[in-house]
């Protein structure tokens, strides 16, 4: 019996020791949790976000780390399923004891992960999930560092009402990203008086789209706008080839991927898309050439500079002293709270969207950091690549 | 000219359908086919469609090889694939007498294996699957399409009255609906039933792997594109009627058809939960699915 007793308090005295020294380890070092699709349907902006978080890393640890302490990157693949997204995000917050948490491309998987930041009161930095409803109202424990669905609506809006069309087809797949763009662009072309005259919207698997197309090309719409994932996206575009639809056409951000081009083929030649990327930005090529230096050359989409950029965030307010003084103490719950109340006391990030000099701005009731008109420039899909827009071309 | 413009329509709805459908029913009949030997449901099947879109990726735009070369390539892999799968997944655990629900959650075990080496070859980056066909637009009669639409449609034509000839007219395929029937009998008859059950999932993969030839220009190459494709297989299978290829191909075909109907006439939103209940009405009128009674009746 005795034996047993000095085996249960030596095994509680270790228990402690490990927790305590657990405690300590965690403070030598600030951790930074990755949660996102790295293996599936999103995986391409999710690897492309998570490469982008990495250089920021890579770059703030050469440079000393954060006050000497090495930033550590824990990363897991969620994959498009909001319950293994659910499973790491509380992983990365209970078992790694990472300060903050991004990821955030799978709109689907973004709900839960709101539910749990929350419960557990951890900063959650999203990257592309575009739906409105995750930063209108504001979530405390949410920001988000990507254009939302509005934000993409509304310079879609814009450039079709400056190039005087006054009709529109809206064709998008049945996923949360298709169908809340569409219902954002209806909105941000009423507000111009430019009518929808067709929203055909197709499951996002099928391997013929010729029916949904066919209505379109029957309504005859003034321009048409697609909004899908890459490869449904190529397959809407060649469909519209095959049948004839030579109208004007802009695309979701997601041909900004390699997949879309490929598929579309010649198609694709003069379609339009939103990106936040000017590559004419010193900075932004510079940032673009580490990246294909570390990772191979990739097109310069935005899901690369909201990692760059959500990272960097992160780390300028974990320089604060209040989140540094929380650190030094070994208090993880003050260091989350602190760094919580460094993004709305820092407010003004620098950032590699938009146009020369365009900061992210988050505050008290303002969770969506891309704000302004001089967040996008257009780019134009030519001979299989992207090129600056024409934006008087399109018009004509 | 309305009349030209209907049928303008009704050529599309048709072509979209059997596009769609030619797909589903490959998938389907694969199905019927490892399950009428061996009366378990594959759910590795849609991951042969994405071995045979993925391994084209690899021959012909990595190692560069004709597409010629590469397609029975592709075939050999997928062939190989599925014999392991017999070998190594089904083999043991019927030799356990593992009921048939362990011996598909086994599959499944097996599909997601399959994902995982497809990850650790390929990535998670989504391809695009070299065209053994052109990608180019063609009208006939009217009626635009790629020849890689028709390449689909046709393959699958092809398919199936190769499989009716292997069934109906050799001793083979005699053998194969023996023991489809009642395994232990065909076994007493001299039928080697093990045989067959191999030669079910070395050909039901085989046809997966063709499938993703013809379909991956179209949808692109991803490692998890063949759950969805399973599923789609798994319903046209349950409403043609469960045990024969040409019922399920049937199956099939009604689903692509139907979901290209709706799409026009209607919105491709609500196609699935239309199908979805009309596959349960059929099933609640003809329990066996739409040809399960008739095809069981020629068996």
């Amino acid at each position: 019996m005795n034996y047993l007793k000095t085996l249960a308090v030596a095994a509680i005295a270790a228990t402690g020791v490990t927790l305590s020294s657990a405690s300590a380890r965690a403070m030598e070092e600030i951790v930074i949790g990755y949660v996102d699709d790295l293996s599936s349907l999103v995986a391409e902006a999710g690897n492309d976000s998570l490469n982008g978080v990495r250089i920021a890393v890579e770059e703030a640890n050469r440079a000393g780390g954060i006050n000497g302490r090495p930033i550590r990157l824990v990363t897991y693949d969620g994959k498009v399923d909001p319950q293994l997204t659910s499973t790491f995000v509380t992983r990365v917050i209970v078992d790694d004891e990472a300060i903050v948490v991004l990821g955030g491309n799978v709109s689907g998987a973004v709900p839960a992960t709101i539910q749990i930041v929350t419960e557990e009161m951890v900063p959650f930095f999203s990257m592309s999930a575009a739906a409105d409803e995750f930063t209108d109202p504001p979530k405390p424990y949410f920001f988000r560092f990507g254009p939302s669905n509005s934000q993409d609506a509304v310079a879609v809006a814009d450039l079709i009402a400056a190039s005087g069309f006054e009709t529109v087809g809206i064709i998008n797949n049945s996923l949360p990203f298709g169908l809340d763009g569409a219902n954002a662009i209806t909105a941000a072309l009423g507000a111009h008086g430019i009518e929808v005259i067709i929203n055909e919207t197709y499951e996002v698997n099928a391997t013929d789209l010729s029916p949904q197309v066919a209505k379109l090309r029957d309504a005859d719409p003034d321009a048409i706008v697609v909004w899908p994932y890459p490869a449904d996206g190529g397959r809407v575009i060649r469909t519209m080839a095959q049948l004839d639809v030579d109208k004007p056409t802009v695309i979701a951000r997601v041909a900004l991927f390699d997949t879309f081009r490929e598929l579309a083929g010649e198609a694709a030649d003069g379609v339009m898309v939103p990106n936040t990327v000017d590559t004419s930005r010193a900075d932004v090529r510079a940032m673009l050439d580490v990246f294909a230096e570390r990772f191979g050359q990739r097109p310069p989409t935005m899901y690369i500079a909201m990692g760059y950029d959500g990272a960097n965030a992160a780390i300028t307010a974990l320089g604060e002293a209040s989140v540094q003084a929380a650190i030094e103490a070994g208090d993880l719950h003050a260091a989350r709270q602190a760094l919580l109340a460094a993004m709305e006391t820092i407010g003004s990030f620098e950032s590699i969207q938009g146009a020369p000099g365009n900061r992210l701005q988050f505050g008290p009731g303002r969770r969506q950091g891309l704000q302004g008109d001089s967040i996008f420039v257009w780019a134009e899909v030519q001979d299989g690549g992207l090129i600056t827009a024409d934006l008087e071309a399109f018009a004509n | 000219m309305v009349t030209e413009a209907r049928l303008d329509i009704l050529g599309i709805l048709v072509l979209s359908g059997l596009t769609n459908g030619s797909v589903y029913a490959l998938v389907g009949l694969s199905l019927a086919l490892t399950y009428g030997a061996s009366r378990v449901i594959n759910f590795a099947q849609g991951e042969f469609v994405m071995l045979g879109a993925l391994a084209t990726v690899l021959f012909v735009t990595t190692v560069a090889l004709p597409m010629l070369v590469s397609i029975p390539l592709v075939l050999v892999i997928c062939a190989m694939v599925g014999l392991m799968l017999e070998r190594f997944a089904y083999r043991p655990l019927v030799a356990r007498n593992a009921p048939p629900l362990t011996v598909m959650i086994g599959t499944l075990a097996c599909a997601s294996i399959m994902v995982g080496a497809a990850l650790l070859v390929w990535g998670p980056n989504q391809y695009f699957v070299p065209n053994a066909f052109s990608l180019d637009g063609i009208t006939v009669a009217g009626i635009t399409s790629t020849p890689q639409q028709l390449a689909i449609i046709a393959s699958f034509a092809i398919l199936m009255l190769l499989i009716w000839l292997l069934l109906y007219r050799t001793t083979f395929g005699l053998a194969i609906r023996a023991v489809g029937i009642d395994p232990e009998v065909s076994k007493l008859m001299g039928i080697r039933a093990e045989r067959v059950v191999s030669f079910a999932f070395v050909f039901s993969a085989v046809i997966g792997g063709l499938a993703g030839i013809l379909v991956g220009p179209l949808l692109g190459g991803h490692v998890s594109m063949g759950v969805v494709l399973t599923i789609k297989g798994f319903m046209a299978v349950i409403l043609g009627g469960m045990g024969s290829p040409f019922a399920a191909a049937a199956g099939g075909l009604a689903i692509g058809l139907l979901e290209a109907t709706v799409a026009f006439y209607g919105n491709s939103l609500y196609a699935e939960p239309i199908i979805f209940g009309l596959i349960l009405l059929t099933l609640i009128v003809r329990p066996a699915g739409l040809l399960g009674e008739w095809e069981a009746m020629r068996r």
